[in-house]
């Protein structure tokens, strides 16, 4: 059993075999490390990030479908939740994870007009009103057909 | 476990060598302070003056500073359709740049594999033959001009492939995106391929691809023999070459215009119960018998990686019966019944269009294009804007930003 704990100091006792998805761990479990302090990940991301690698840890042929409609419900979150996961998923290295909520963070964002965009990711925007609507000109059909309304979610 | 002050010091771009997703080098949250590694580094005579005010160069983002933003360019918006891409070239000067951008052009190519619409043509009308685009969802799939007028004259469109499409002058193939208005005109095959050839693109976006070639697969019957040649361009030596192998063991040598690609081999429709398969690799020729498909009108079309017929009846109202059969030898893999569509009391006739990578069945029936989602049971519907009618070509399509390369001079 190893020791995971979290940036607000809550810890959680988790089986090796499961916690090896995650390439940071898995060195440190070989190194003999016990007890893991994560101190870039917080307790609600963590309990995700676990919630994930138990499920993925049995990967046996009969369980794959489970395994598909797990995920597609497990990337049903907001988007500040989501990009807290990729953060996470990065600094653990769990790989599967990450090709899980890259394109899935696409997804959500794709319908979105570029006020919505810089909004969610806090991008300034660096074109002067000239030259935003020389862009949009180029690339007029391109910004036809979206929602007027731009929401974080 | 000491972990190495060198990483710190990663270059983003290593990643991109990588088959998987990059994965972020370092381990810079576990290493106590910044600046002390800075400092450490410099007792041992590296080189890093210019870093001294930790000013690195702007291309470079340590890891401990990376914002979502920075994620989401790097890993994300490979996975965006055109249309929403080029949208977003106007969120700031730095997206504008990086959209623009080869690199990214090349992975979206094959990141972005979904399904967008379909590009559709009247064969029949002499006098109208606009090209025109039907995308699922307007937001975020489209291209600038779907009667494809930035081509040097009319053409019919015949075959489509990863965001690819093949088209037909009066004589000559083109092959084109029509997302990015990229072009490039074939040679004059060899042989005559007919009227109406049955021809195929065969595109595969890879990571290792990164020349992005392509190949043109024609299937044609020699002038009063049952005999098939085939004829291959290779857009690598933008040459054609006649194949050597034939297919001698078709029933009804009548094909239909156009083909279709996938996993390697290409396939083309007849006019009779026959599919004629054409692996590409090995240049080797097969038939595929259809199972009996009288008053019913499908298609060839790909679920969930795999070549599929399917065959769909308006049994009554507004239920269709679905016939799914799958692989080399057509087993009847599933059939189901499903609602499409407001309820009615009388049946309409009914077409099942092709689809690529999507696991689900496209049919159009009245004014509508109804796609059923087999693993969701979920239905979307468009407005298919064409009433129904054979003589009507749609060809699927993909929103992406593949390249066409050009490595000689033309």
């Amino acid at each position: 059993m190893i020791t995971l704990q979290s940036s607000d100091k809550d810890v959680f006792e988790i089986e090796q075999s499961i916690l090896i998805q995650s390439g940071t761990i898995k060195n440190m479990v070989e190194d003999d490390f016990t007890f893991i302090p994560l101190p870039s990940v917080d307790t609600e991301t963590l309990i995700k990030i676990i919630e994930y690698m138990k499920k993925h840890a049995d990967k046996t042929d009969s369980k794959e479908k489970n395994i598909k409609e797990f995920d597609k419900d497990f990337m049903k979150k907001t988007l500040n939740e989501l990009f807290a996961l990729v953060f996470a998923a990065n600094y653990l290295h769990i790989s599967s994870l990450l090709e899980l909520l890259y394109p899935s963070i696409a997804d959500r964002i794709k319908d979105k007009i570029t006020e919505a965009i810089r909004q969610i990711f806090s991008i300034r925007c660096d074109f002067t009103p000239e030259e935003e609507r020389r862009i949009i000109m180029d690339n007029k059909w391109a910004h036809e057909g979206t929602e007027i309304e731009g929401t974080l979610d | 476990m000491e972990f190495s002050q060198a990483d710190y010091m990663n270059d983003d771009s290593e990643g991109w060598d990588d088959n998987s997703p990059t994965i972020f080098k370092g381990f810079s949250s576990a290493i106590t302070t910044q600046r002390h590694g800075l400092e450490k580094l410099a007792d041992y005579g590296f080189k890093i003056d210019a870093y001294q005010n930790h000013e690195f160069p702007t291309h470079i983002i340590r890891e401990g500073d990376k914002k979502i933003k920075d994620v989401v360019k790097e890993h994300v918006l490979p996975f965006l359709p055109a249309k929403s891409l080029m949208r977003f070239k106007a969120v700031s000067k730095e997206w504008d740049k990086w959209i623009a951008c080869p690199l990214l052009s090349h992975q979206q190519s094959f990141s972005c594999k979904s399904f967008s619409g379909y590009f559709c043509q009247d064969m029949k009308m002499e006098w109208d033959t606009e090209t025109m685009f039907l995308s699922l969802d307007h937001s975020t799939s489209g291209v600038p001009c779907p009667a494809l007028d930035f081509l040097p004259e009319v053409v019919k469109i015949l075959s489509s492939c990863s965001g690819l499409l093949l088209c037909q002058g009066s004589e000559k193939y083109y092959v084109c995106n029509p997302a990015s208005q990229d072009w490039k005109m074939l040679p004059l095959p060899q042989c005559y391929h007919g009227e109406e050839p049955a021809v195929a693109l065969a595109f595969e976006p890879s990571l290792r691809n990164i020349e992005a070639y392509y190949h043109v697969i024609c299937a044609f019957p020699m002038l009063g023999q049952p005999i098939i040649g085939f004829e291959i361009y290779s857009s690598e030596s933008n040459t054609w070459s006649c194949s050597s192998a034939y297919c001698t063991d078709i029933e009804n040598p009548r094909l239909v215009g156009g083909g279709f690609y996938m996993n390697g081999v290409a396939y083309y429709e007849t006019k009779s119960n026959e599919v004629l398969a054409f692996d590409v690799k090995v240049e080797i020729p097969a038939i595929i018998s259809l199972p009996d498909q009288v008053g019913r009108h499908g298609s060839l079309t790909q679920m969930e990686g795999e070549l599929c017929y399917v065959a769909a009846n308006n049994e009554c109202g507004n239920v269709f019966l679905i016939d799914i059969y799958q692989g080399m030898e057509m087993i009847l893999k599933r059939t189901v019944s499903v609602t499409l569509g407001p309820d009615r009391s009388f049946t309409q006739a009914c077409k099942v269009l092709p689809c690529v990578n999507s696991d689900a069945v496209a049919i159009q029936s009245g004014q509508y294009i109804h796609f059923y989602h087999i693993s969701e049971q979920k239905v979307e519907s468009i407005a298919s804007s064409f009433t129904m009618g054979h003589g009507k070509k749609f060809l699927p399509y993909t929103n992406s930003l593949a390249m066409l390369h050009e490595l000689k001079e033309p």
